[in-house]
């Protein structure tokens, strides 16, 4: 049994933000990118040395940096006017889709969560107009199956 | 041990054919005048010279299996002569550095006329563009021969971007 490779694990954003699904892959120039879980965890012992574990979810977080713009990128024309608009609340929310795939293109599982996304800068070096930005998981998190040739998202229990 | 070099064959045959080009329409060149690759009369003429080869700077992976590469080309154009005065020496040393700064895109008078590199060529090998066209040397004499000719050279160096998916 031989390592996942990393391009087997997609995600992709709505870039319409409510309006008809266009789900873009993202991560063409991220060479890292985490979905970090952040674990609300308290751990504690009692006088008789017992310890307890209280696990209250999660706060799940993840950062696109960079993010460089190109032309004709839905998802630029989006994150820019959530920027240039500042834009709050319901307006940055979409969806996400996290998928496992194999080789072949065999879905293993797909997963499709609310999200907001926040744009942290716009600007960046000579190398590119770059607006970064972080996907903020706000629940709903629903399994379902993935087509990757309409890259649409179909909820197994609808 | 040194790190191993990986050379961009593909990239450096492209790279040389388009740059090769790309050199003979610098707009300082006399008439008839004409720049070869890698050989120099005995006497005189321009040359150009790949020093090693397109040597890959900077592969990058992206998480979707991108693949960026920045490649480097060195090479360097020398100006064979046999300039008889220091007014020579210096109109061979001026048409090199005007030749390095054209190449870097930048504005350059030539016989009272303004000229300016607007893009760098395509090449025609895969995902491959020209980034930037620098010189890593001002022109300066390299060899002086007994029968009084001199090599002058010039030390550039282009860099491309390869982008394939894996």
């Amino acid at each position: 049994m031989g390592k996942i490779e990393r391009k087997y694990l997609a995600h992709y954003i709505d870039a319409s933000f409510g309006g008809t699904t266009e789900y873009v892959r993202l991560g063409s120039d991220l060479e890292e990118y985490n979905e970090e879980l952040n674990p609300d965890v308290e751990v504690k012992k009692n006088i008789l040395g017992e310890q307890t574990v209280n696990h209250n979810g999660y706060e799940v977080q993840s950062d696109v940096d960079p993010y460089y713009a190109e032309e004709g990128d839905d998802l630029f024309e989006a994150l820019a006017a959530i920027a240039n608009e500042r834009k709050t609340g319901d307006d940055c929310k979409t969806t996400k889709v996290d998928v496992l795939m194999q080789a072949d293109g065999t879905v293993v599982w797909a997963y499709r969560e609310d999200v907001k996304v926040i744009p942290n800068s716009l600007g960046g070096d000579t190398s590119g107009v770059q607006i970064p930005f972080t996907v903020y998981n706000a629940g709903n998190r629903t399994a379902g199956t993935w087509n990757n040739s309409t890259k649409t998202f179909t909820p197994s229990n609808p | 041990m040194p790190a191993r070099t990986v050379i961009d064959i593909d990239g450096s045959e492209a790279v040389s054919k388009v740059l090769l080009t790309l050199l003979n329409q610098f707009p300082g060149l006399a008439e008839g005048q004409k720049v070869l690759f890698s050989t120099l009369d005995e006497a005189s003429g321009i040359g150009f010279f790949p020093s090693s080869g397109a040597a890959l700077q900077r592969n990058v992976e992206s998480i979707t299996g991108h693949v960026r590469q920045v490649c480097l080309y060195p090479f360097m154009v020398i100006y064979r002569a046999a300039p008889k005065t220091e007014a020579q020496r210096m109109r061979i040393k001026e048409l090199l550095d005007t030749l390095g700064r054209w190449l870097e895109e930048q504005p350059v008078t030539i016989n009272n006329t303004t000229y300016q590199l607007s893009a760098y060529p395509a090449l025609s090998s895969g995902n491959r563009v020209i980034k930037t066209i620098a010189r890593s040397s001002p022109a300066y004499l390299n060899s002086a021969y007994q029968n009084g000719v001199e090599d002058w050279l010039i030390a550039l160096q282009l860099t491309y971007d390869n982008e394939f998916d894996r």
